[in-house]
């Protein structure tokens, strides 16, 4: 383990009598790392969460939040903010009630409890129910105070288990936004979710499970890659007629391997290049003065690398 | 985001769980600067979960009702003392008879009060959230057991106050420090079922509250007196030898609570039938073995809790 370890996981297993939910799993999520923990439905995540955050007694194995050993607990996760599981919070409480005994757990003094409360709340848009009791909230409402909690202490590392599940999609988006701010704020996240767009979109690097074993650690772009030796293809469709120079100057873009004109307003790019060159080529088809309509990329992706890696699963 | 967008800072009063309301007057810099802060001893975030139950049974309607039920042995002794004017007992054994009750009312409000604690945490999914903050799960076991003993002895406090009260005022003042044995052997009774009540309640996956109920008020002192009934049956000496150690099993602390103040018959199964409290009990021994009972159920119901895997 590396000081630049945020959570590090050696050879989880847990077993429930002959059932092993989780084999030998071994996993670092590294300091300001945003990582997404990926499987089918039963393949382990939970339970692996739910030792990460020492909700579980794992049969063996070692768990270390920030070099801490988990089964120091209180001190293990004291800088750490997670929902697992689709918990509740107390029916009778108020969203401020609840986040001051939450607050008092984690030791902030009052005035910072009532200035993250707010904080949080706001972010959540949760202010104006602050003091309604949570009996009555939605499903959507108490997962928004549910993860208005985790980021109370404004902690160092974030662990959600599908922290999206049961909001509207502008929820989403808004949870997205709010995790999203966090990685500029050099925190650390660990997230479980089914929704690949999410990790996409927030994750840097994703481990794969598996039958309770880690099959793919790494960073998302690299692994992606590797599903692409061809590289991708682009699809650039322009308002105007197509021209010969234009294509000419696509084809000899660095990174451009192969081309194909589809009609007079399309044309195919066999690409594999860096990010730079990608935005090359899609500036150049801007200012071609052909009335650029649409960049499409296709290839392969975190979806197709899940279905790749999960086949053969039943629901997932 | 719509607080980094936010450009003059807040200043307005913000509710929080303190009588005082806090100003919140941070700019969105400060609100998002590393927040600083020193996770809380074991004892302080005990306390912490003490108050939150606390405050969860201010919620249940069945407290009030129970409190208020608490004073129904004081209405009912002025009340018999108004319609038979000619009585003679002592005021000790008078608030004895009308606290007849004793062990019926220890063993359902210990049940009620300590059972369900820890299995609503889990069938609610609150325990989900609780044991992922960085606490230690003996504190939240012991805040919660301490919150269910503070219940059961105001209960019981209050019903002893007030009938003690208008016994002493209709009958004269008591002798002795029967009032002092009683309320020992009262305290110690509340922790021993409501140590095992949480044990019970922590060990089982249903929220059953009849179960510490029946196994300390009808199970085992029923095994007693089947016991002394044989004992009265056969008259076998060496079978006296061995049962008169059953008369120390502590379930008896309630039954024991009254007959120190005279009155022989709580109402109770053992009380009732009269079998084991007939003969003399050394009350010190019973109040040690309730006190070991309940330090061994206690330790029990949190080795439960700290190795529950949710």
């Amino acid at each position: 383990m590396t000081d630049e370890s945020a959570i590090q996981v050696s050879n989880l297993v847990k077993k429930y009598g002959d059932f092993t939910a989780v084999s030998d799993l071994s996993m670092e999520v590294r300091k300001g790392e945003f990582m997404g923990l990926l499987g089918p439905n039963g393949a382990g995540k939970s339970t692996t969460l739910k030792a990460i955050t020492g909700l579980l007694t794992p049969t063996s194995g070692e768990i270390r939040i920030q070099g801490i050993d988990i089964k120091d607990h209180r001190n293990a996760m004291a800088h750490v903010g997670c929902v697992i599981e689709t918990p509740e919070p107390y029916g009778d409480f108020t969203p401020l009630r609840y986040l001051a005994f939450v607050g008092r757990l984690y030791g902030l003094d009052k005035e910072e409890t009532a200035i993250r409360s707010r904080d949080v709340l706001e972010e959540l848009k949760m202010w104006e129910w602050k003091d309604k009791k949570i009996a009555g909230f939605s499903k959507g409402m108490k997962q928004r105070v549910v993860i208005s909690q985790a980021l109370l202490s404004n902690p160092q590392i974030i662990i959600l288990d599908e922290p999206t599940s049961g909001l509207d999609p502008r929820g989403m988006v808004e949870i997205r936004n709010i995790l999203a701010e966090l990685k500029k704020r050099d925190r650390t996240l660990l997230i479980s979710t089914h929704i690949l767009r999410e990790v996409e979109e927030l994750c840097g690097s994703v481990t794969m499970i598996r039958e309770g074993t880690a099959i793919v650690s790494g960073q998302v772009s690299k692994l992606v890659e590797g599903l692409n030796p061809e590289g991708i293809t682009l699809e650039i469709k322009v308002m105007d007629r197509l021209t010969e120079d234009f294509i000419t100057d696509l084809s000899g873009c660095a990174g451009v391997t192969d081309y194909q004109r589809l009609g007079d307003h399309v044309v195919k790019l066999r690409f594999k290049g860096t990010s730079e060159q990608q935005a090359e080529i899609i500036d150049m088809a801007y200012n071609s003065g052909l009335r650029l309509l649409s960049v499409n990329e296709m290839g392969a992706n975190l979806e197709m690398l899940y279905m790749d890696l999960t086949e053969g699963e039943g629901a997932s | 985001m719509k607080l980094m967008e936010r450009e003059n800072p807040v200043e307005e009063p913000v509710q929080t769980e303190s009588c005082e309301p806090v100003v919140y007057s941070a700019s969105d810099e400060e609100a998002h600067r590393n927040t600083d802060y020193t996770v809380p001893s074991g004892l302080s975030q005990m306390f912490t979960f003490y108050m939150n139950e606390m405050y969860l049974y201010t919620k249940e309607a069945g407290v009030y009702i129970t409190l208020i039920m608490a004073f129904i042995p004081a209405i009912a002794l002025y009340a018999y003392s108004v319609l038979l004017t000619d009585i003679t007992d002592p005021s000790d054994y008078m608030m004895g008879m009308f606290l007849a009750l004793t062990p019926f009312m220890v063993a359902l409000i210990a049940s009620n009060a300590c059972a369900k604690q820890v299995n609503r945490e889990y069938k609610e999914r609150t325990a989900y959230m609780n044991l992922a903050l960085p606490i230690s799960r003996i504190s939240f076991a012991l805040g919660k057991f301490l919150s269910g003993l503070t219940l059961c002895i105001a209960f019981m406090f209050l019903a002893y106050i007030s009938t003690y009260l208008v016994a002493t005022a209709l009958f004269g003042p008591m002798e002795g420090d029967v009032l002092g044995m009683s309320l020992a052997y009262l305290v110690m009774s509340c922790f021993m079922y409501c140590a095992t009540s949480f044990a019970l309640g922590a060990m089982t996956t249903r929220m059953n509250v009849m179960l510490p109920f029946m196994l300390l008020f009808i199970a085992i002192p029923g095994i007693v007196m089947i016991a002394n009934l044989a004992v009265v049956l056969t008259g076998e000496p060496m079978i006296l030898d061995i049962i008169s150690y059953l008369y120390l099993i502590p379930t008896s602390l309630p039954d024991l609570a009254v007959k120190v103040l005279g009155y022989g018959s709580p109402l109770s199964p053992s009380g009732l039938f009269g079998f084991m409290l007939s003969g003399e009990i050394d009350g010190g021994p019973v109040l040690a073995l309730g006190a070991l009972w309940g330090i061994a159920f206690l330790v029990l119901g949190i080795l439960m809790i700290k190795r529950k895997d949710l």
